[in-house]
């Protein structure tokens, strides 16, 4: 049995199926908790280090409770090196995995987003280096004309309501998170912890009171 | 039942072959998929020069050229120069896994910069052709050899006393020297070292068979594969040309031996 801890932004309101039963192995477990924000939407700096305490606040514990990795589902990737740093599981992350796994895909990719996520996909894209093979972070809904030839679209946060049909292959964060962290396991691989140290003193009890 | 056909980059024995299926047991992988190993027919006699990477990537496209009519559901090339993928993708429309490209993008999942550990110097412009097609040079922090020659046949049969302890003092030099937060070994016939290297080493290192074995499932089950914007199909597929090279390929082999 492979256990996953999913941590999911509440204000998306993901469904509990959040992907269909056949893309993960029969004996893989998804435990799906929903994480509010204390400042939502997440549109600017002040949102994400409140959105960044609350990830780290769900999932700091995901290890002893027995799970073999977490995802998290927000393409925002908030909480993401933090809880790295205090987890030895794997944390695989909705945002830079599934521009990551793109490129295995094709040369290029797009990110297509709704207000909620505009900002942040555009400063993920240049935090992970991947500017160069990004062809843009485009604002789903308005005009779709461009975003629909794209070769690799990547629907970021809730504009995967929004595409209902597009020309080009369309990757789900969540889904290629989860099949990763499974992938992962099964490889017996983590993240590094010389790019993820440990911090010298575990503050556990302060960020779930912080978080409370 | 998915099926998956790993292309083995030289001809080989079936003995041979079998050390090639090992890393299978590498990984835990789902349920509900299977794994053929084909080594091609036309293959250079190692990785060294510009020749021998035209002759992979004939080979390679050879292989694998019937693979969806033959009922695979993905392929897998079973060589860190990733020879032959772009050219199996013009023509295919299932996934195309090459270890290369697919073991530096998910080093980066795992840590901010990667090196590549080779056993020999001689196979550094596999990597460098990888990570210019990827624009990830400055996610690299080093490619480094243990300045060892493998048998693409026995593979590290043997030689393990000599070789390991040559990779792991390698390898640490990319961590503390180089700045390397993940390791990916630089061939897939590194295998046998993965374990010896995993139990020691301070960072990740990735295995890339294994890897591609998981990729393959991944991409399977998520129903994605290439892009065709990316790998534009042929307006004709050479398949009676391409079939008559690897007869060709395989007397010419024969009457060497």
């Amino acid at each position: 049995m492979t256990r996953i801890l999913l941590l999911s932004p509440a204000d998306l309101d993901l469904p509990d199926d959040v992907v269909t039963a056949d893309v993960l192995d029969a004996d893989t477990q998804v435990e799906h908790r929903r994480v509010i924000y204390p400042s939502c939407p997440p549109i600017g700096a002040h949102d994400w280090a409140l959105a960044d305490l609350a990830i780290l606040a769900a999932g700091q514990n995901a290890e002893a409770e027995g799970f073999q990795a977490v995802c998290l589902a927000d393409f925002g990737d908030y909480g993401a090196g933090a809880l790295r740093s205090v987890l030895a599981v794997p944390v695989v992350t909705a945002g830079r995995t599934s521009m990551l796994y793109s490129l295995t895909l094709a040369e290029r990719f797009s990110v297509l987003a709704t207000d909620r996520d505009l900002t942040r996909a555009k400063k993920l894209v240049h935090d992970y280096g991947l500017d160069g093979r990004c062809e843009g972070v485009d604002l789903a809904g308005a005009d779709m004309g461009n975003e629909a030839s794209r070769e690799v679209l990547i629907l970021a946060g809730n504009a995967r309501q929004l595409v209902k049909q597009a020309g080009s292959t369309v990757i789900d964060p969540v889904a290629v998170c989860l099949k990763i962290a499974e992938s992962l396991i099964g490889l017996s691989l983590t993240h590094s912890r010389h790019a993820y140290p440990e911090p010298q003193v575990r503050k556990a009890d302060l960020i779930k009171a912080l978080s409370a | 039942m998915a099926k998956v056909l790993v292309i083995v980059p030289f001809p080989m024995d079936d003995d041979n072959l079998s050390k090639r299926r090992a890393p299978l047991n590498a990984v835990r992988l789902g349920d509900g998929i299977d794994f053929d190993f084909k080594p091609v027919r036309i293959a250079p006699a190692n990785y060294v020069s510009q020749q021998d990477s035209v002759l992979a990537d004939i080979g390679i496209l050879q292989a694998g050229l019937q693979a969806q009519a033959d009922g695979y559901d993905a392929v897998c090339i079973d060589t860190m120069s990733d020879s032959g993928m772009s050219a199996l993708r013009s023509v295919l429309d299932i996934p195309v896994i090459g270890p290369g490209r697919h073991a530096m993008l998910t080093a980066l999942m795992l840590g901010e910069k990667f090196s590549i550990l080779a056993m020999w110097d001689r196979w550094r412009h596999l990597y460098t052709k990888t990570l210019a097609e990827l624009g990830l040079s400055h996610k690299c922090a080093s490619l480094r050899s243990a300045g060892l020659q493998s048998n693409n046949q026995s593979l590290l049969a043997g030689k393990e006393e000599e070789f390991f302890p040559a990779l792991y003092e390698a390898a640490m030099k990319c961590v503390q020297v180089d700045g390397a937060d993940v390791i990916i070994l630089g061939s897939t016939t590194m295998h046998e070292a993965h374990a010896y290297l995993a139990e020691r080493l301070p960072v990740p290192i990735i295995n890339p068979g294994p890897l591609t074995y998981r990729l393959a499932d991944a991409a399977i089950k998520l129903k994605l594969s290439h892009g065709r914007s990316s790998y534009p199909a042929p307006s004709h597929i050479a398949t009676e040309k391409l079939a008559a090279m690897g007869d060709i390929a395989a007397r010419l082999a024969g009457v060497s031996r």
